[in-house]
């Protein structure tokens, strides 16, 4: 391999590995606590890694069993990490201080759910953030 | 041979005839040729401009609607695709029918082939609702469904066609075992291909005009029309845009496969047509289609049958106009006027007919129930079809252009 | 002489209303008829759900459950779309007998088939049939082909033509996908009625699991029968009717 090659790969991981090390931006406060710091500790480490596989998982044990525990649940997230809207403020998916917008816009990675999917918590929202 | 032609060895001789034919890449000045590219890539670019359009705000930009769900992208769409199996008729009349006079041109139909369905499968696949996700379509098959095996067929007949064209180009002995093989496989597959193009159709009980078994026949005698019809646009053009001599016992021979299998066309119309005719339930459709009155029944009488069908009959028939490669091309022209205007009318007519749910009924509703449904394509819809055609030509010129597809000579003898 | 048969239908069927009504039960009993799984739990094919509308007792025709359907899912007012691009999940369709000229109105949603069309024309699975009967469309794998569209001989489903925001956190619904009456698949699933159902005038509508035998659904079908729209194709549709 040329010489440039090498250096063009080394700057790559480098770029990479620096990515990995770099912190998460900022997120928004969740509005439920967990009741030990540990159990809050495993919940990020375990959505920061797995968050799509186990969404995806419980899209579709939904979808096909009608299974509906709010555990991995959309909209059980949504209701707990995105503000109620108000007649004032409605965060929305494209803002980047929306829980899932922050970091997609971070990494750059598309998100498609919220086409479909409401992007903010239930209530008689629809109604008030019009 | 010609006297001109300096002596050849006994050997070269014998070469020559063991490969019977050269090939050549497309002779044509650079400075046309990029012209040429430029110019269909315009089209190809609006087209893609069309897409992102419609991509980014939703299909209301369409003149499609919940009545009318495909509309024009897929009239062009269809068109290709059921071309594409009919291009590659010439390639199988020459391998599986062995008739020579077709084998020089058997690399011109494969590419022709492969274009058109390039070609189709883009505007097919960029129409969809969610473009994006076309590795779903890809990944996840119900195989019940004839627009799955359609996948299947389709990707097939791309790989099929590869190696058939390999196997033709290729001079290596143990390629040349692939010829024959590869060219009965291809024949076969392009029956299976457009039987499956015309069951889209054909499996719809939903319909009053659909639901017909000879919608799978009717596409695979229409393929040899539309498929024919642009091979011989293509090959005139592409002697004539070189300034090449172009013979005339191809183009006669072209000239008849085109009228024969028009005539069939009309005769599976025809069956199509007096059955439902017969049926009472289907009254009320072919009432709609034949006498309507609006754009679907001229499209039917003028379209497809006066200038699409008989009209080419008779300037390919008539004994003054033999030997014309005017009367051919216009021919083709209008063949492949009267077929977008047939699948204009079996796409978009059959849908605008309103879907029966109560037969002995006047119907209505705030949903189109009961009235025939209005549709007229937008510009991006027409950009995104017009540009799967461009889309096709552009990987012919390019094709012949790179590889050594056509014939150095193709005059008579 | 088909007058005749028709008139007679007619009576015959007016005499079923008054029994419907005798048999349909109070929505409060019905509720706890239609028992709720545990949310852990997958649906399974013991249980068949289908509804029953007796178009007598609709003196809207319908009206009323379609605006039900429009509030708990939130179609029809799609802001870029023109009218014949609007969703129409349930639609009032009014038929008037070329010969006898009598008038029915009725509403016509996703019939619920067993042998369903648009399941089976769906290139990547998207249309499907939950074990319980519902058919559904997995919106995450569905590619926007409308091939289901065409193939849906009540013309149920609907086409998703623009980005749409403020979709129902219960009930999602995007562009470039193809949606129709999930028989408020998330209400069943807590064990509630679909909305139409709950809007319908008392005694009008009914719903419940065809396939137990103690069901009032059940009981109303043995008894009495009734009819598909378009049951020549033989779809054996989930949805039936009096009436027409």
């Amino acid at each position: 391999m040329p010489p440039m090659i090498h250096s063009f790969i080394a700057l790559l991981l480098a770029v990479m590995m620096v990515g990995c090390d770099s912190n998460p931006p900022e997120l928004m406060a969740a509005t439920k606590v967990f009741e030990t710091e540990q159990e809050t500790k495993l919940h990020i480490a375990e959505m920061r890694t797995d968050h799509m596989h186990l969404l995806n998982h419980k899209r579709d044990e939904t979808m096909y069993s009608g299974i509906r525990t709010a555990k991995h649940s959309l909209n059980a997230c949504i209701d707990c990490h995105v503000p109620m809207p108000t007649a004032q403020k409605v965060v929305r998916h494209t803002d980047a201080e929306h829980f899932c917008a922050t970091c997609h816009i971070e990494v750059a990675v598309k998100l498609d759910c919220f086409q479909c999917h409401a992007d903010r918590p239930a209530l008689k929202t629809a109604e008030v953030a019009k | 041979m010609s006297a001109t032609e300096l002596p050849l060895s006994s050997e070269q001789i014998k070469a020559n005839r063991n490969s019977k034919m050269t090939f050549t890449e497309w002779q044509v000045e650079d400075k046309r040729f990029y012209a040429l590219l430029a110019v269909i890539g315009l089209f190809v670019l609006a087209a893609a401009i069309a897409f992102f359009y419609v991509e980014h705000y939703g299909h209301y930009v369409t003149g499609m609607n919940n009545q009318v769900v495909w509309g024009m992208p897929h009239v062009f769409a269809i068109f290709l695709i059921v071309a594409a199996s009919g291009a590659a008729n010439i390639g199988s009349l020459g391998t599986v029918f062995n008739k020579k006079e077709y084998q020089p041109l058997g690399r011109l139909s494969l590419v022709t082939a492969m274009a058109l369905l390039l070609g189709g499968l883009a505007v097919l696949v960029l129409d969809l609702g969610h473009a994006d996700r076309l590795i779903i379509a890809m990944t996840y098959y119900n195989f019940k469904s004839i627009f799955a095996w359609n996948i299947i067929l389709y990707n097939g007949f791309l790989v099929i066609m590869a190696v058939y064209l390999w196997s033709m180009m290729d001079r290596r002995k143990w390629a040349n075992e692939f010829y024959k093989p590869a060219g009965y496989l291809g024949f076969i597959w392009r029956f299976i291909l457009t039987t499956g193009t015309g069951s889209i159709f054909g499996f719809l009980v939903a319909r009053q005009y659909y639901d017909a078994a000879i919608l799978a026949p009717l596409f695979i005698v229409a393929s040899y029309v539309f498929g024919t019809a642009v091979f011989t646009l293509a090959l005139v053009f592409l002697h004539k845009f070189s300034g090449k001599e172009l013979g005339q016992s191809i183009q006669n021979r072209l000239r008849y496969t085109l009228a024969l299998f028009i005539a069939l066309v009309l005769f599976f119309e025809l069956i199509r047509h007096a059955t439902n005719l017969y049926a009472t339930e289907h009254h009320g459709v072919e009432a709609y289609i034949l006498s309507g009155g609006d754009k679907i029944t001229w499209l039917f009488w003028v379209g497809q049958i006066l200038l699409g069908s008989l009209l080419p009959l008779v300037l390919i028939w008539l004994p003054s106009l033999r030997n014309s490669q005017k009367a051919l091309l216009s021919a083709a022209a209008l063949a492949i006027f009267g077929g977008f205007s047939q699948l204009y009318v079996i796409i978009i007519g059959g849908q605008l007919y309103p879907v029966v749910l109560f037969p002995n009924a006047t119907v209505e509703s705030t949903f189109s129930d009961g009235e025939i449904a209005t549709y007229s394509a937008t510009l991006p819809e027409m950009v995104l079809g017009v540009g799967g055609v461009a889309l096709s030509l552009l990987l012919i010129v390019v094709a012949v252009k790179v590889l050594r597809l056509l014939p150095e000579r193709l005059f008579d003898e | 002489m088909s007058n005749l048969i028709d008139r007679y239908r007619r009576k015959f069927l007016g005499g079923l209303g008054i029994t419907a009504g005798a048999v349909t039960l109070a929505p409060g009993i019905l509720l706890r008829e239609v028992q709720a799984k545990p949310d852990d739990e997958a649906v399974t094919n013991k249980v068949r759900w289908g509804m029953l509308i007796d178009t007598n007792k609709l003196p809207d025709g319908g009206d009323g459950m379609v605006a039900a359907c429009k509030k708990e899912h939130g179609w029809g007012d799609d802001p870029h779309s023109s009218p014949t691009q609007q969703s129409q999940w349930v639609r009032k369709v009014t038929f008037k007998d070329k010969l006898t000229k009598h008038e029915t109105s009725l509403p016509v949603m996703c019939q619920h088939c067993e042998t369903a069309p648009c399941v089976d024309v769906c290139p990547t699975g998207a249309s499907f049939k939950r074990a319980d009967g519902i058919v559904l469309v997995d919106k995450h794998i569905c590619i926007g082909c409308r091939y289901c569209m065409m193939a849906c001989p009540y013309k149920a489903r609907s086409f998703v033509h623009e980005k749409l925001e403020n979709q129902k956190p219960h009930s999602p619904r995007g562009i470039g996908t193809v949606e129709s009456c999930t028989l408020c698949v998330h209400k069943i699933d807590k064990g509630e009625q679909p909305a139409c159902i709950e809007a319908a005038p008392p005694k009008a509508a009914v719903f419940g699991d065809l396939n137990d035998p103690e069901s009032t659904i059940s009981k109303a079908l043995a008894k009495h029968g009734a009819q598909q729209i378009r049951a020549d194709l033989g779809l054996n549709t989930g949805v039936r009717y009096w009436g027409i």
